[in-house]
């Protein structure tokens, strides 16, 4: 299950990468007449494309982001798993030790058995393996498992604030267009009547 | 008359607006635009995690019903990850068990979730057609839909 999208702990801030807000437009014709933007809906509209197409790029990060949190929850799951696994069995005191099938290469198998075990080596990325305690092992992919669905939580809020200034961008440039369009209607129509 | 329309590229959903500007987009419109399009975003990816769950749920079926039909002494290779720990029977069946339930319970919360974002979806459907008309496209696009 996903964890609920995390709020930023400031509440000034409305996304934890600092996303920012896009301009609501209440009234096009007034923004139009501003004299920032002068009428020219083409500039207007190349602006808004910019911010749209950032968003967007912004957008598809961090659903990459998402999706390697998503596949890496459940690796983590499986170790802490396994290490449990391995804790119950150096418990018992008959333990003659783990009989198991080991992948050597994909599609290949050996048997084994892992004797009895304190410790467990965890790869820590980077080229770098430690040896941890099963107890240390444990605490340390719990520990990751939870900064993992924090961080989940962090992009999907980021993801939801994102959303909104997309489809915010998005009505902003069909009103904007539309506007412009009935003014070349009117113009035209102007132009008509005198002739 | 040529009108601009929005396609929301990532969603499944085209919400394009044709507003024909006589009908004013107020803030609170706009939120409730925003909100739609946020739901559905939600919605579809929790189709997609449905579609693993379920899988996997019928994954696991499939082995309890094949793990009936073994023979009680020999060991079961149980899937950990990217190895095989040999178990008796009862721990093998006890493992998937656990397993099972616990996706049953992941499943029911997610279409419980999914539900409720349908309801509200509906609610602000009604609302913005009501202000919009046929300038707004609330629609899933057909040739996307399964």
């Amino acid at each position: 299950m996903d964890p609920p999208p995390t709020r930023p702990e400031d509440p000034e801030k409305k996304s934890h990468a600092g996303i920012p807000e896009a301009e609501f437009v209440e009234d096009v014709d007034a923004y139009m007449n501003h004299p920032d933007h002068d009428r020219k809906s083409e500039d207007v509209l190349k602006q808004f494309d910019e911010m749209h197409s950032k968003y967007r790029f912004m957008e598809l990060n961090l659903t990459q982001k998402k999706r390697k949190l998503r596949v890496q929850l459940p690796d983590l799951e499986k170790s802490l798993e396994l290490v449990k696994k391995l804790k119950e069995e150096s418990a018992k005191k008959s333990g003659n030790g783990l009989p198991a099938h080991f992948l050597i290469s994909e599609q290949l198998f050996a048997k084994a058995t892992i004797p009895p075990t304190k410790t467990v080596c965890l790869w820590l990325g980077a080229n770098v393996m430690l040896e941890y305690t099963l107890e240390d092992a444990e605490a340390l992919l719990t520990q990751n498992m939870t900064v993992a669905k924090k961080n989940l939580g962090i992009i999907q809020h980021d993801l939801d604030f994102l959303k909104d200034q997309i489809t915010t961008t998005e009505v902003n440039m069909a009103r904007v267009y539309n506007w412009d369009v009935k003014r070349r209607q009117a113009a035209k129509a102007a132009g008509d009547a005198i002739q | 008359m040529r009108h601009f329309e929005i396609k929301h590229i990532s969603g499944i959903m085209s919400s394009s607006v044709q507003s024909d500007s006589d009908v004013h987009i107020s803030r609170i419109d706009q939120t409730k635009i925003n909100e739609f399009a946020r739901m559905n975003a939600r919605l579809n990816d929790l189709k997609e995690l449905i579609k693993v769950k379920e899988n996997d749920l019928r994954n696991l079926e499939d082995a309890v019903d094949e793990i009936a039909l073994l023979d009680d002494a020999d060991p079961v290779p149980y899937s950990y990850g990217e190895i095989f720990v040999s178990c008796s029977l009862d721990e093998a069946n006890g493992l998937l068990e656990k397993d099972k339930s616990r996706l049953t319970d992941e499943l029911k919360l997610m279409k419980s979730e999914a539900g409720s974002l349908l309801e509200t979806m509906s609610d602000l459907k009604t609302h913005l057609y009501a202000k919009f008309g046929d300038n707004i496209n609330l629609e899933p696009d057909p040739e996307d839909d399964d």
